[in-house]
């Protein structure tokens, strides 16, 4: 028996031993590609942010190495029609406002890196028809409001919804996040998060007039900035655009810091991020948006 | 379609019938302890004709002769020649003596010969010796582990139990012991298999050209047949290893009409590490331990009739006790909580054999099969402040699992040795139990509510039936083909599926040492197990087919060559190319702790598709014998919503599998044994690089965020470092007074490498590293047979 706890305390010795790392799997070794972001519309300039891909060691704190002076054509309809141009922080403006139905084209061109090149248009706005401001039973969302638009039939339309105040301070107004949750059937159960973005589609409404219904807290204060004017919007966005924020809605409030310990653990499948860009990473896509607003005085 | 199959078999048989026939039929045993040999050889060398026992060691030949010159023979066994005057059908039964001189050339020679010539293709018989002298992780002889070294199959990870067949998944695998469906055949999460090999008689897996007979599974069949137990008798071993024990004892009841066995195992696991575990925390009770139980009767009522009682009892059990008291000036606490984890199998059948004639062999069983998993914690809370006492009685329990409730009949009509009919048919009885919660809350303060609920899925009730009939036949000196039709429905929820699946193979001789085969199976699979891990988790949970979640299939190509190079080697090569439909997986984001709520909301349904070639040169006889199983594969998968539509590698594709397995004799009283395998890392998904995210939110406000998001590129687009190992052992074998001794002891892993069994994130060092688990590893074993 004697021999036996030997062998055994040997094993127990050896396999607290193994817990060892014994192969790295290295990172840095990649061809970095360009990184587009735009979401353009019908109401301001066409504004791209390019930036590198990072490898998994490159520690991003404060921003991703942004790329400056980069050649950034537009084509509309396969034309050329524009060369953006660069400001600053890796930030691009076209010289134009783009217009619904045109298929805009983007080319970036940086030595050092392959062309990234992305196409989308903006689709048909659909307008909000109606908006209803009732009040709710709960303590803290207080209100309930109510849009109600028309989906287009025989196309697949894509959507955004979105909830502001207008705040204002002294000389100051800037854009506040509202706190608000919905259990649409279109869209499920949704918080209102800061890193979420509440995306649907017609698939149980296709052609159809459709009502959505959200929970709104309003302060009480008279002072406060979650009073006034409440703007809501609602965006007619591309597939492109849709897909992109539905991998990025999948990813975002599960992944953080520790997305590589949760994936090794086996807790999650992995989600890719859906980019258009051919020869690059990111998105480039179109949304046309429509807003109304209610005040609570 | 019915027409040309009823011709079909109208014609082969008509084939077979001649004026005057005799046939003798009857079993074939060992002398020592009157167990049933399968696949023994029954062979007259006038006619170049011959036969082979059945499953459970039937043989019938028939033959146009009055007087015939037999040879019956076994590997390993005295080959027993008889001269017989037929003036009618005869029963004979066979006893057949072990040679333990291995100079028996002919015995070798027909063994060779008829896998060379049986139209059966994709077939790996895992010799029992190999099996228990082989070494392996902690001296525990393991099935599940020792057929990973044969070409065509992978294991999941290092040291774990796991089969993946032709680029199949773990759910794609039948396993059946004695008839019987075992649905989870892991111990200690995968590292052990179910099956104490000392009870075990033969072990057969079929990878392709699988026969009408079998179905329900794509990727392989495992067909395990226990022993019946020694009708001479009273024999049985004992055996102490590191970390379990176990024992087998077989004899007669009564008479050599009736016999049993019984064998079972425990890890001392428990026993052994509670000292250290105590060391480590005064207050808390850890323990783990697993144990199996087999057990079988058998009684024969005349030599045409024999009845079987076969049972399995499988379970492990993880808990963790723990008492702690929380004591201040006003007030003691004291909680008592504990958790307990367990899954277990329990079978049963009865199986009926009987002989109509001599020519027609029917078996008759119906089987039980549950498996089950629980999970819990029982947390109890008592409070005393001065005179009061409160209590709070806290439990929460999970089950899941399978039953199954089974009846078939299988008959095999052998008109004489160029041809073989079997038809049967299996009806299968499902429950499935997706998962349900039991919560209880219970307290003697008036404040807080009593609670006891039970919430969760409701279990699914299916059946499965299916029929199946199937031909082999010797068209001429070079050709034999088997020929079949398997036809199986199932009914869930409302719902029938049903499915036709043929099944051909064909051999054709050419020469005496070379023979080329060839053939095409469809399969269907009604049920899915729904898996995440790269271990086999007790968790994972069987489902079946909805309206949403079609039946899998598959067809698979195969063609192959058996060459036998002298009288003790042969090699075979084979080639596969298989085509898997409705094969499930987890969604994007999805993992079993998202909840099983809406379980067919969590996956995504795709196909796959795998191809390879496997070379297999074994040396069965003789001082040295082992194999050399080499594979190249591909295997992949594509599911509309997974990976952007694009096919990507699967999880277990491994391009590269070689294992070699070499046992020798050094002198009759010590053999020694090596294996060294050697694989392809497995794929997996990483992310490849960072991107910057762009907030639709903040980016309409003017400001474009730059917090990372992960860019995952092609889904299983790594791979894990390639892995090998060698592992080394020693028998001593020597006979004592009162029977046979035998020393195992080797080296798991000798030259310590270091395989990846997991994928690590090193956050201070922001790299990933592959972790290993089992280093070098010493092991030994006693045993002690009588």
């Amino acid at each position: 028996m004697k021999i036996i706890n030997y062998i055994l305390t040997l094993v127990i010795v050896l396999l607290v031993v193994t817990c060892t790392k014994p192969y790295t799997i290295k990172f840095d070794d990649i061809e970095k590609r360009i990184v587009v972001s735009s979401f353009f519309n019908s109401d301001s300039l066409m504004m791209i942010k390019v930036v590198e891909e990072a490898s998994l060691s490159d520690n991003i704190k404060s921003d991703f190495k942004t790329i400056d002076s980069a050649l950034a054509i537009i084509y509309a309809n396969n034309t050329i029609i524009d060369t953006a141009k660069y400001t600053n922080n890796g930030i691009y403006y076209s010289n134009f406002i783009p217009n619904e139905n045109i298929i805009y084209k983007i080319n970036i061109k940086k030595r050092g890196f392959s062309d990234a090149t992305a196409e989308d248009k903006i689709p048909e706005l659909i307008k909000i028809d109606t908006l209803i401001r009732l009040n709710n039973n709960d303590e803290y969302y207080n209100y309930r409001i109510k849009i109600s638009f028309h989906d287009p039939a025989s196309i697949n339309n894509y959507y955004l919804f979105s909830v502001f105040w207008l705040a204002h301070y002294e000389d100051m107004t800037w854009w506040s996040e509202a706190n608000y949750r919905t259990n649409d059937p279109s869209i499920g159960d949704w918080l209102d998060n800061s890193f979420q973005v509440p995306i649907f589609n017609d698939e149980l409404f296709n052609g159809m007039k459709y009502e959505l219904a959200f929970d709104l807290h309003v302060e009480d204060r008279e002072s406060s900035f979650e009073r006034g004017y409440c703007y809501v919007n609602l965006y007619s966005i591309s597939k492109n655009m849709y897909l992109y924020l539905r991998s990025y809605n999948q990813q975002t409030p599960r992944f953080g810091d520790h997305l590589l310990e949760d994936f090794q653990q086996g807790l999650m499948n992995p989600i890719p991020i859906y980019t258009n860009v051919e020869g690059g990473l990111g998105i480039f896509a179109g949304c046309a948006v429509s807003q109304d607003s209610v005040l609570f005085e | 379609m019915k027409k040309t199959l009823f011709f079909f078999i109208l014609g082969c048989y008509s084939l077979t019938l001649s004026a005057q026939n005799f046939t003798i039929s009857g079993y074939i045993s060992d002398t020592a302890s009157g167990e049933k040999l399968i696949g023994a050889n029954v062979y007259s060398k006038e006619s170049m004709k011959g036969v082979v026992t059945n499953n459970y060691g039937f043989y019938s030949f028939t033959v146009n002769k009055s007087t015939i010159n037999l040879s019956y023979s076994f590997v390993g066994y005295k080959t027993q020649k008889k001269i017989l005057n037929l003036t009618k059908d005869t029963l004979i039964n066979i006893s057949l003596s072990s040679n333990n001189e291995l100079n028996e050339v002919i015995v070798m020679e027909n063994k060779l010969e008829s896998e060379l010539k049986s139209p059966q293709m994709s077939v790996m018989e895992l010799p029992l010796k190999e099996l228990k002298t082989l070494p392996v992780l902690f001296g525990e002889t393991d099935v599940l582990r020792t057929l990973q070294l044969m070409p065509g199959v992978h294991t999941g990870g290092e040291g774990t139990s796991g089969l993946y067949v032709r680029g199949g998944g773990p759910d794609q695998n039948l396993i059946l012991l004695d008839g019987i469906q075992i649905y989870n055949v892991y111990h200690l999460f995968g590292f052990f298999s179910v099956f104490n090999t000392d009870a075990i008689k033969n072990i057969k897996l079929i990878k392709g050209g699988f026969p009408a007979e079998y179905g329900g599974r794509l990727s392989s069949i495992l067909d395990i047949r226990m022993k019946e137990g020694n009708t001479k008798k009273l024999k049985g071993s004992i055996s102490l290893g590191l970390i379990a024990a176990s024992f087998m004892l077989e004899g007669p009841i009564k008479n050599e009409n009736t016999s049993f066995i019984i064998s079972a195992r425990r890890t001392y696991i428990d026993i052994l590490s509670r000292p250290f575990i105590k060391n480590i925390a005064d207050d808390a009770v850890v323990g783990y331990y697993f144990y199996d139980l087999t057990g079988k009767i058998n009684h024969k009522f005349s030599d045409k009739s024999r009845l079987y009682l076969s049972t399995y009892i499988g379970k492990d059990s993880y808990t963790n006790k723990c008492d702690e008291e929380q004591i201040s000036a006003s007030s003691k606490i004291s909680i008592h909580s504990e958790n307990f984890l367990g899954w277990a199998n329990y079978t049963a059948a009865m199986r009926w054999n009987y002989i109509f004639g001599s020519k027609l062999f029917s078996n008759t069983s119906i089987t039980y099969s549950n498996y089950k998993y629980q999970t819990g914690m029982d947390n109890n809370k008592t409070e005393t402040i001065g005179d009061s006492i409160y209590e709070n009685n806290y439990s929460y329990l999970y089950n899941s699992g399978i039953e199954d409730i089974s009846g078939k009949i299988d008959f095999e009509y052998i008109p004489s040795p160029n041809y073989t009919l079997k038809f049967g048919a299996k009806y299968i009885n499902h429950t499935f139990r997706p998962g349900v919660s039991v919560e209880k809350n219970m307290s003697n303060q008036v404040d807080i509510p009593p609670l006891d609920t039970v919430y969760g899925n409701n279990n699914i009730y299916a059946n499965e039936l299916a029929a199946y009939i199937g031909n082999t036949i010797n068209i001429g000196k070079y050709i034999s083909a088997n020929m079949g039709l398997r036809i199986s429905d199932f009914y869930v929820n409302g719902k029938w599926y049903y499915a036709f699946e043929p099944r051909v193979s064909i051999r054709v001789l050419v020469g005496s040492k070379l023979s080329l085969k060839a053939s095409y199976s469809v399969m269907n699979q009604y049920i899915h197990l729904l898996t995440n891990t790269s271990s086999n988790m007790p968790t994972d949970l069987w489902l079946p087919v909805t309206d949403k979640v079609k039946p899998q299939n598959s067809v698979q190509y195969a063609i192959g060559s058996v060459y036998n190079i002298n009288k003790q080697m042969s090699v075979s090569i084979e080639t596969y190319y298989k085509t898997m439909d409705n094969l499930i997986e987890y969604a994007e984001g999805s993992s079993f702790y998202t909840g099983f709520t809406n379980w067919e909301d969590m996956i995504e349904t795709g196909k796959g598709w795998s191809y390879g070639a496997e070379l297999f040169v074994k040396k069965q006889f003789g001082k040295t014998t082992g194999w050399l199983g080499y594979t190249w594969s591909k295997t992949e998968r594509q599911f509309e919503n997974i990976n952007f539509g694009e096919p990507f590698p699967y999880k277990y594709d491994r391009r590269n599998d070689l294992n070699i397995a070499v046992t020798h004799k050094l002198k009759d009283n010590i053999d020694i044994s090596a294996t060294w395998v050697y694989g392809t890392g497995n794929a997996f998904t990483m992310p490849h690089s960072q991107i910057n995210s762009t907030n639709f939110y903040s980016y309409r406000l003017g400001y474009v965020p730059s917090s990372p998001l992960f860019n995952f590129e092609n889904r299983n687009s790594y791979r894990m470092p390639s892995n090998h190992r060698l592992d080394f052992g020693v028998n001593f074998y020597k006979q004592k007074k009162r029977g046979k001794r035998i020393w195992s002891m080797g080296i798991y892993n000798v030259y310590n490498r270091k395989n990846a069994f997991y994928l690590e994130y090193d956050s201070f060092n922001q790299q990933m590293v592959a972790v290993s688990i089992f280093p070098i590893l010493p092991y030994v074993n006693y045993k002690f047979e009588f």
